[in-house]
């Protein structure tokens, strides 16, 4: 079975900015893949380069096994894809319903308007203004729209940025549904649990490389570890060496010149409780405790070191 | 790659249409219709282009005016009239839905191009119809303005052939305007091009020097073709202002196509 997507050595600079290097990429049928990154990481320009809009410096791109300039001449392949381009937005005078005919008309046999209406539950503001619209409104038309051909690979890029918690959730429900039908899915986001909510697979994008490629289930259980940050004079090879502690990093050990014999420590555990209890009995004068989650770059430089070493 | 199945693949879509020819005509219509609307229901636009060209002519052809000058100014304020929606049309409404993304959406959409321009060229001349509708309805009523049937005809088809290259040139700044800037360059260039085209005043009454430069305006030579048409102060031959013309919308295209490609290859 051919990849919907297939890229190889992609590299796309902007200035003398290296956005994506050297990318490799495929997406099988059947694939939800979820492009995870900070704002500016490159997200949207990889989907923009995969769809053409971008031309990137080097590097293959392959749509259903054609080369992706093809898109430009052959209207049966630009039918197999469905786009939400980021805050991309309809002319406000239009009518949901009026944008959703127009719509239609680009495919030789598109999904009945009616049932875009029920599916996406466009009902009670179809007949608005596109411009009235609120914000998750607006993006469950763009969604409508780009069900619209009934595609068989979307390309949604962050369909749910400044959408408030209730619309968000909302609209997981049409990505859901999507999938359900058999549709395959590459969306970008920087929200993780938006990422884990809905992909089968996720990519971290970070300095132009994906930095992880991993289920949403082995995110998940890296994203249990909680970072310990705390003064101690405790040995750290010792800390490291208890129950649930995944690694331990010293920072500015420097034990004469602090008197105590204290230096900083940064400790990842899968049980803080447990571990804070060992720390707290047998460290009396341990200070500037906090407990925080690990970041999600961390928790996925620590995957990818754990992988590398079961490998 | 070269696998029989993969070239049995290409040879059949290059084949098969994507859309029937019956689609493809119920596509255009839609599209027309749909531009259509979203113009109308913009009063900013609608209020402004309807007003102008009639208050030009009744202040000026009618309240104001000279005898004899009420068909000479029909045929300048008709000019005047039909330019500017078809200048605004284009020129805003594509920087707009270029610069919103509507564009691209379509682009990556089995939307074609064509569809598209095809569209707003059909809004473009239904509201030039409206204008003309209005403005020769006030010449004959207000301004007792009476002609043959073929005259009136053949004036109204002048003014609606002579947007399509106003079209062009909207299509091009369209093109190549950000959004923010597009209505104020748009009418730098339509106030101007109308008053050095000598539709405000007669392009006798302008220094010699701009009656020269007047020969690189669009807005000149369609205001001659028109004065032809009506029999008042035209120059002797029309060929020369049909060529202008048709160079003119020449120009336009490539520019409008260079763009065009500019804007897919290098958008963010």
């Amino acid at each position: 079975m051919q990849p919907y997507i297939e890229v190889s050595q992609l590299s796309k600079t902007y200035g003398n900015h290296l956005v994506l290097d050297q990318l490799d990429f495929r997406l099988e049928s059947g694939e939800i893949v979820a492009i995870l990154g900070a704002n500016g990481a490159g997200k949207t320009t990889f989907l923009q380069t995969l769809l053409g809009m971008l031309r990137p410096d080097q590097g293959q791109i392959q749509l259903f096994g054609q080369p992706v300039s093809a898109l430009k001449q052959q209207m049966s392949l630009r039918g197999k894809i469905g786009v939400m381009l980021q805050q991309a937005s309809l002319p406000g005078n239009l009518t949901g319903r009026e944008h959703l005919q127009l719509f239609s008309a680009y495919y030789p046999a598109p999904m009945p308007t009616a049932d875009l209406i029920a599916n996406f539950g466009l009902a009670s503001f179809i007949d608005q203004r596109f411009s009235t619209l609120s914000g998750g409104q607006q993006q469950s038309l763009l969604f409508a729209l780009a069900m619209v051909g009934k595609p068989q690979l979307l390309f949604l890029d962050e369909p749910t940025v400044g959408l408030d918690v209730a619309a968000r959730q909302a609209f997981w429900q049409h990505i859901r549904a999507a999938a359900a039908a058999g549709i395959s899915v590459i969306l970008t986001t920087h929200y993780l649990e938006e990422a884990d909510q809905l992909a089968s697979r996720i990519l971290v994008l970070k300095d132009g490389h994906f930095i992880a490629d991993a289920s949403p289930t082995a995110l998940k259980a890296q994203s249990l570890l909680r970072r310990i940050d705390c003064h101690s004079s405790l040995d750290s090879a010792l800390v490291a060496s208890w129950p649930y502690v995944r690694q331990v990093e010293v920072i500015g050990a420097n034990p004469s010149a602090d008197g105590e014999g204290s230096q900083r420590l940064l400790i990842d555990s899968e049980q803080p409780e447990q571990t804070l209890r060992q720390l707290l009995a047998l460290d009396l004068a341990l200070s500037q405790l906090s407990v925080q989650p690990l970041s999600l770059e961390h928790a996925f430089l620590q995957l990818t070191a754990n992988q590398g070493a079961m490998a | 790659m070269n696998s029989p199945l993969h070239q049995q693949v290409t040879e059949s879509t290059a084949f098969t249409p994507w859309l029937s020819v019956r689609q493809r005509l119920q596509l255009l219509a839609l599209e027309a219709r749909m531009d259509a609307l979203s113009l109308f229901r913009t009063p900013g636009f609608v209020i402004p282009s309807l007003i102008f060209p009639v208050m030009f002519y009744l202040l000026f052809g009618v309240l104001f005016g000279q005898g004899g000058q009420n068909v000479y100014l029909l045929a300048s304020y008709g000019c005047f009239g039909v330019m500017g929606p078809a200048l605004f049309n284009f020129g805003v409404n594509v920087a707009n839905e270029r610069t919103q993304g509507w564009l691209a959406m379509k682009q990556i959409a089995p939307a074609p191009v064509s569809a598209y321009i095809f569209g707003k060229i059909c809004s473009s001349l239904g509201f030039a119809l409206i204008i003309i509708v209005l403005l020769f309805s006030v010449a004959a009523i207000f301004g007792g303005v009476r002609l043959e049937t073929h005259i009136w005809l053949g004036l109204a088809a002048v003014l609606m052939l002579g947007t399509v290259p106003f079209c062009l040139f909207g299509l091009w700044l369209g093109l190549t305007l950000s959004a923010k800037a597009a209505p104020a360059t748009v009418n730098l260039i339509y106030l101007p091009m109308a008053f050095l085209g000598g539709l405000w005043i007669p392009i006798h009454l302008l220094p010699a020097a701009l009656q020269q430069f007047a020969w690189a305006l669009p807005s000149y030579h369609f205001s001659q073709l028109a004065y032809q048409v009506v029999g008042v102060k035209a120059t002797a031959t029309s060929w020369p202002h049909l060529l202008a013309i048709l160079l003119f919308c020449l120009v336009m295209v490539a520019l409008a196509t260079r763009a065009f490609r500019q804007t897919t290859n290098t958008r963010q």
